[in-house]
């Protein structure tokens, strides 16, 4: 392009990479919460490993007594097999509690039985769900493998 | 000759630990990456649930308190009746032992530090100590500190048989 100088061709291209970073930020897995176009508060991510032994069958909390009470959640749990012997047999089941029920605080499950689990491959789901109280949600991973078995989880809770 | 053998053995080790010390520090960086969860990281967290009366470790959980902290967010390990669970800062059980405050009990990495043991007393310092050993000696670093010593030793098995001999 006639009167186009090096410092205007740099800027221009810095440009496009600026939006194309930006672009890959919005739609990068686990990145914010998008439900039914409402404005959705985002938690910390809790996120780690986690080893179980054989036959073992550990419950453990991403989140626990997690407010503000009287709120629409939306809660997405992944779990990925990590290493280890690459093929497992497993149960896991994750659960959301609303702590201001009295008979059952139950108010979400998604549970799967996984045999022949490959390394990599990621198990989990989407949960929304109203808690009137504090929210917490459980993980429960029982490994009916004969060894134990590492395990990435990610868990991110958003309100509205 | 000898000598020579001595100084070609030691000349291949040191630069067998060289090598091989170049090696698994990059896999070590690759590790800090991707593989955190299967062996021992510094400046790792973990939490570890076992047995109150064996000891006997059923599960951890592992973290990385720069990226997440789960244990901020929730209570991690919601422990059945007859479970115990430990903090335990990798940095702390660098040196193969760790002592859960709680309970007075030591906790172990035992091999390539996947699976924690909890013992007590002398006899677990001993067998904590043993198994910490046995995975350096098993892990990436094992060669090339096996090669500098080996060179080390050639050097001063070589000079101590010129000595000896009168050789230049």
């Amino acid at each position: 392009m006639a009167g186009e100088t090096f410092v205007s061709t740099l800027c221009r291209e810095l440009l496009a990479a600026v939006g194309l970073a930006l672009l890959c930020i919005a739609f990068w897995p686990g990145g914010p919460v998008s439900v039914s176009g409402h404005n959705v508060t985002l938690l910390p991510a809790s996120s780690g490993h986690v080893y179980v032994a054989a036959s073992a069958e550990p419950y453990f909390q991403p989140y626990s007594n997690t407010g503000p009470n009287d709120k629409d959640w939306t809660i997405d749990t992944r779990i990925t097999l990590s290493g280890g012997d690459n093929l497992q047999t497993v149960f896991f089941d994750y659960q959301v509690f609303d702590s201001d029920m009295i008979y059952c605080c139950l108010v979400g499950d998604y549970g799967v039985p996984v045999r022949d689990w490959g390394s990599g491959r990621t198990y989990g789901s989407t949960i929304t769900t109203h808690a009137g109280g504090s929210m917490a949600v459980q993980l429960w991973i029982h490994n009916i493998d004969a060894n134990g078995q590492w395990f990435d989880f990610r868990a991110r809770a958003g309100y509205q | 000759m000898i000598a020579r053998l001595f100084a070609f053995v030691a000349v291949i080790s040191f630069a067998t630990a060289l090598i091989a010390g170049a090696l698994s520090s990059l896999s070590a960086g690759s590790a800090e990456d991707g593989e955190c969860s299967s062996h021992l990281c510094p400046g790792y967290v973990y939490q570890v649930l076992y047995d109150e009366d064996t000891g006997k470790v059923s599960a951890m959980l592992s973290w990385d308190p720069a990226v997440s902290d789960p244990m901020k967010l929730g209570t991690g390990f919601v422990p059945h009746p007859g479970q115990r669970t430990a903090i335990v800062h990798a940095d702390d059980i660098a040196d193969g032992t760790f002592q859960d405050p709680a309970t007075d009990k030591y906790v172990f990495d035992a091999s390539n530090g996947r699976i924690l043991r909890v013992g007590e007393g002398r006899r677990g310092v001993e067998e904590g100590l043993l198994n910490w050993l046995t995975s350096v000696a098993a892990s990436s670093a094992g060669i090339p500190v096996f090669s500098f010593t080996l060179g080390l030793v050639m050097s001063v098995a070589g000079f101590a048989f010129r000595r000896r001999t009168n050789l230049p």
